[in-house]
């Protein structure tokens, strides 16, 4: 964040406010697709699944690297999966991933599909010297969801609240989004999370002290402890799943890997509240119950944490390098 | 000059970003209203408003508010003097009343800042300054207010430090103010710690982009029941508004020859109270020591010293909160100055009350005093 701040002449204090300290950067090899890969095949390795066995994939994501011609192709091919899938792309800026992920439950719960794979990834894009550039990183999170059967946890309920709010886009052709400053905070982040929380509790009877952990979605380190605050949620049950203040706002995977990083340390019985959020906007909560098949999954491939601890600092040269601000003219 | 303060109407200042300018103008035209016993007999409307030709691409304002408002048929009248709008526009209110052209006056503030992202309001806000010598040249919107607070620093030989018991103070004043954008307090530390905006001037040397409107119902004499407040005077005086023109830019010249002005008019030179245009900690300090209330270069040390506080000696400064805390809806901040201070020698104001206030001051202006009123209210 200092680096940030020094290249463009920002206040030092200025990033202080937004709780973050650092944010991960994708590599020059890497971009969404990479790392949605990377995630995706550790997911397969918790799930114990054959990849043929899994016949939707779903790729959130708003950096992808074609603009058209899916990803989730690409993906799906390199796991293994194809042809027999579906495969497609969503687009619903932070929460497309979330939205795979409870379009899967249901072909899941309907018998259409056995398994499906979902990925939040992106490389998240902010205008150089912007503010969105102090947290917007780079990271992925991916899900295989299937039947409650050797399941590590089981999604009990689920609601999705969205409205048509302009807090932040990315027109066609331009290579970097803009948002509406403060408009991005109450009438779009908080409105819709707590309105998809609530209608959750509503529809489930279930309260916030029915739950071990909470995990929002983290374009700061400062809303989503807000939020879980306004919604009644304790220091204690936000702080395990976040992991903006370590690796800055990974949009699409932003809520998931706080998930993940929960799921490393949640017991069998443990209740987890789920609320991705998305610009444009709307925001899922989802009900989530830890069984006892996750003690031995965890095991299976690396830990949020092992990948939150596996860190090289760069300079703000190399980063603008790799996340081609400045490139060659060929 | 008697004219007649028979009900006012706010809305909160805020990120209204459900609410247009007539749905923000009716909220506090229809209290106003209410408490003057309805709209009959309202002669003329006139609106206070700065930026909707820019945030909301409307012309005619007060005609179409006119007609939102229910007053299809009423005379419209729309007066833009940027920041000193909301003056501006009451100077004409009463002047119709004055005049005997009108009875009652419908005086609506209203302003709609947050349409769009800052940038665009900044370049908008921009143009209170002299286009010439300003924007042209690229000098931003809080740069000379912060080359003032350095010539200030360094003429009177005055810590940043001192200066900051003005946002606090104003913080404070505005923690009971329900129509306040910004209700809660600081510290005086913290001003100099917050985000730099141009050095030495930091965040909360300045107000909070917001929307609102005010609104004020003003009659003549024989047409008023039950007044809560009067005008007694609004003076005015233009003024250069730039720093290098000016002999000595620490005064204000237009608003030290308003003040004159009003004060050789109305021959009252002590207040309870003063609702002034602190658009910046140095515009307020400027203000106290051009209209005489602080010697040059004493007002930081008086407003830390506790002069200016609601348990000081008095005048009591910005018990609103000032445009720093209760907010600074441009065009509208002038009405909300008028219908705050009608509050206050009425015995009524929500927020911080002056014990027994019976005479305010309220002082307003564009940029850095283009244009400059003063008006006295009192009580009946």
């Amino acid at each position: 964040m200092a680096e940030i701040a020094r290249i463009w002449g920002w206040h030092p204090e200025q990033y202080k406010g937004l709780a973050v300290d650092e944010k991960a950067v994708a590599g020059p090899d890497e971009d969404s697709l990479t790392m949605g890969y990377e995630a995706a095949r550790n997911a397969i390795a918790r799930a114990q699944v054959r990849p043929r066995e899994i016949e939707a994939v779903f790729f959130g994501t708003e950096s992808k690297p074609y603009a058209v011609k899916p990803s989730a192709t690409i993906i799906a091919e390199a796991l293994g999966i194809t042809p027999m899938t579906m495969a497609s792309d969503l687009e619903f800026a932070c929460r497309a991933a979330s939205e795979g992920m409870r379009a899967l439950t249901g072909m899941v719960s309907s018998g259409l599909i056995k398994y499906g794979l979902v990925i939040g990834s992106d490389t998240a894009q902010a205008n150089p010297g912007d503010v969105l550039e102090f947290t917007a990183a780079s990271g992925a999170a991916a899900f295989v969801i299937g039947p409650e059967k050797g399941a590590a946890a089981i999604i009990e309920d689920s609601v999705t609240f969205v409205t048509d709010t302009p807090d932040f886009w990315r027109r066609s052709g331009e290579p970097y989004p803009l948002h509406g400053e403060g408009f991005t905070g109450e009438p779009a982040y908080f409105y819709h999370i707590e309105s998809a929380v609530k209608a959750l509790f509503e529809k489930t009877g279930l309260r916030p002290s029915d739950f071990k952990y909470a995990i929002f979605h983290q374009p700061n380190g400062k809303f989503p402890v807000k939020v879980g605050q306004d919604l009644g949620f304790t220091l204690d049950q936000l702080k395990e799943g976040l992991v903006t203040p370590m690796i800055g706002n990974t949009y699409n995977a932003s809520a998931l890997i706080g998930f993940a990083k929960v799921l490393d340390k949640a017991k069998p019985g443990d209740r987890i509240l789920l609320a991705p959020f998305g610009s444009g906007a709307g925001s899922d909560a989802y009900s989530i119950l830890v069984t006892e098949a996750i003690e031995a999954k965890r095991l299976l491939a690396p830990t949020v944490e092992q990948y939150l601890t596996r860190k090289v600092k760069v300079d703000y040269g190399f980063y603008a390098k790799s996340r081609e601000i400045i490139y060659v003219i060929k | 000059m008697q004219v007649f303060v028979e009900g006012v109407g706010m809305t909160k200042v805020e990120r209204h970003y459900e609410k247009g300018l007539s749905h923000l103008a009716a909220e506090a035209a229809f209290k106003a209203l209410d408490e003057a016993g309805g709209p009959g007999g309202v002669d003329y409307i006139v609106v206070a408003n700065a930026l909707a030709t820019l945030q909301d691409e409307q012309l005619d304002l007060g005609g179409y508010l006119a007609t939102s408002l229910g007053l299809r048929g009423v005379r419209a009248l729309t007066i833009e003097a940027g920041e000193a709008s909301g003056l501006a526009a009451a100077q004409v209110a009463a002047s119709l009343i004055e005049s005997g052209m009108a009875d009652k006056v419908l005086l609506v503030g209203v302003e709609k800042i947050t349409e769009f992202p800052s940038s665009k309001a900044y370049r908008h806000l921009q143009m209170i300054y002299d286009s010439e010598s300003r924007s042209y040249y690229n000098v931003g919107f809080a740069a000379d207010a912060a080359m003032l607070m350095r010539l200030y620093m360094e003429t009177y030989g005055v810590d940043r430090e001192l200066l900051s018991y003005w946002p606090a103070l104003m913080h404070n004043n505005a923690k009971e103010n329900p129509y306040a954008m910004l209700n809660f307090a600081i510290k005086p530390d913290r001003v100099s710690k917050a985000l730099v905006i141009a050095e030495p001037l930091t965040l909360l040397d300045t107000f909070p982009l917001g929307d609102g409107a005010a609104a004020i119902v003003l009659s003549s004499k024989d047409s008023s029941s039950k007044p809560m407040a009067k005008i007694t005077a609004i003076e005015s005086a233009t003024g250069l508004g730039s720093i290098e023109l000016s002999d000595d830019p620490l005064i204000i010249d237009s608003v030290a020859e308003a003040y004159k002005r009003l004060s050789s008019l109305t021959g009252v030179d002590r207040f309870d109270f003063i609702e002034l245009h602190d658009s910046f900690t140095i515009t307020a300090l400027l203000i106290l020591e051009s209209i005489g209330v602080a010697p040059k270069g004493k007002a930081a040390e008086m407003v830390a010293q506790g002069s200016f506080s609601p348990t000081g000696p008095g005048p009591v400064a910005n018990p609103s909160g000032g445009l720093k805390a209760r907010g600074h809806p441009i065009g509208a901040t002038g009405v909300y100055q008028l219908a705050e201070a009608s509050l206050q020698v009425a015995g009524k104001f929500p927020g911080v009350q002056v014990r027994g206030a019976k005479r305010g001051l309220v002082i307003s202006m564009n940029g850095l005093g283009s244009n400059s009123f003063v008006a006295l209210v009192e009580g009946v």
